[in-house]
């Protein structure tokens, strides 16, 4: 995949899901270290149910979000510099053309082409912005997840320190760690939801293709961006061309 | 020689020809790799999946549109330019249709 060169873990073409199990691993791993610290209170257990069922599946590989904002980015570059390049062409030619079919090209570039790709390159922006902050989400979320676990072993392993072995005291490590993990998966949500919806960076995306070029059962209709049938015909034709003086 | 304003009519033809090959090739491929696997999202969030793929092949459908149009706008501008540089070479730089 272009967008993930995959470092050292890059094992092979798929490595894109190849990381996000490196980056589970990992949680896993962590999560194995707070459950051995807080057996054999039961406490480590109910971590591990935790980290099954609600951690793990949430870990995914924040490089795939920071290299897709990258490509969007030169997305945008390209549409940007389309708009320029032809803006510029389309003004040359109509400073030295005229009679209908200079004036229907014209016409056209500027009602319709070069907005369609000012609406491209718009798009292409507030995906770069989305998944940028997609990225962002995912890293704190890694962050917060093993900030807490770190500090739960640290816990559990200072009760053992301090006399002798207490369930009590490891479900109490347990009674502070789950809220906190919980809270951190929730916020995640929360976070994707305000972004793709609420927030409307996406939504933004969506309504920047809408709005010029209509959008048919939820979609953006592309088959409503085309050259109409009179200036295809007009632009044809060698005696339209009428040169200015 | 060429008038300049068939220089100008090929300059554009040229431009629209280029940003044409520009869509077709790397753009479009660079699009369509962009579609993110389920695998991207966290489990809980995988709602945001179709939101985003709306949006991507939006830009892609559009893309493929746009490319359609230069291309097609590219050869019909070319045809004309041609015309006229060999009108002008057939009779002058000032060869023109008038049409009143």
């Amino acid at each position: 995949m272009a967008w993930d060169d995959g470092g050292i873990f890059d094992l092979s073409a798929e490595s894109d899901a190849r990381d996000t199990w490196v980056w589970r691993s990992v949680v896993i791993g962590t999560g194995a270290l707070l459950i051995v610290a807080l057996e054999p209170s039961g406490a480590g257990m109910a971590a591990a149910a935790i980290g099954t069922a609600v951690v793990v599946p949430n870990v995914v590989d924040p490089e795939v979000w920071t290299s897709a904002s990258g490509e969007w980015s030169e997305l945008f570059n390209v549409f940007d510099a389309a708009v320029a390049d032809l803006t510029e062409a389309d003004a040359a030619m109509f400073a030295q053309w005229k009679d209908s079919a200079a004036e229907s090209f014209h016409g056209f570039v500027n009602g319709t082409l070069l907005q369609v790709l000012a609406r491209l390159r718009e798009a292409c922006n507030l995906m770069d912005d989305a998944c940028t902050q997609m990225a962002i989400v995912v890293i704190s979320t890694l962050v917060a997840y093993f900030s807490a676990t770190v500090g739960a072993i640290v816990a559990a392993l200072a009760s053992n320190a301090g006399g002798p072995f207490s369930p009590a005291a490891k479900w109490a490590v347990f009674g502070v760690w789950a809220p906190v993990i919980l809270a951190v998966i929730a916020a995640m949500v929360a976070a994707v939801a305000t972004l793709w919806t609420t927030n409307k960076t996406l939504g933004d995306a969506f309504d920047a293709l809408k709005n010029k070029i209509g959008e048919k059962d939820g979609r953006i209709d592309a088959a409503s961006v085309r050259l109409p049938e009179p200036v295809k015909a007009v632009i044809s034709r060698y005696d339209e061309w009428e040169k200015k003086s | 020689m060429t008038s300049v304003q068939t220089e100008a009519l090929r300059d554009l033809a040229t431009r629209l020809t280029a940003q044409s090959d520009a869509l077709s090739g790397n753009t479009r491929a660079t699009v369509a790799a962009l579609a993110m696997p389920k695998e991207a999202y966290p489990l809980f969030s995988l709602a945001a999946w179709d939101d985003y793929e709306k949006v991507r092949s939006g830009i892609e459908n559009v893309t493929i549109a746009v490319q359609d149009i230069l291309e097609t706008t590219g050869t019909a501008l070319t045809r004309v330019a041609a015309h006229y540089e060999q009108m002008e070479q057939e009779h002058s730089e000032s060869f023109t249709y008038d049409n009143g």
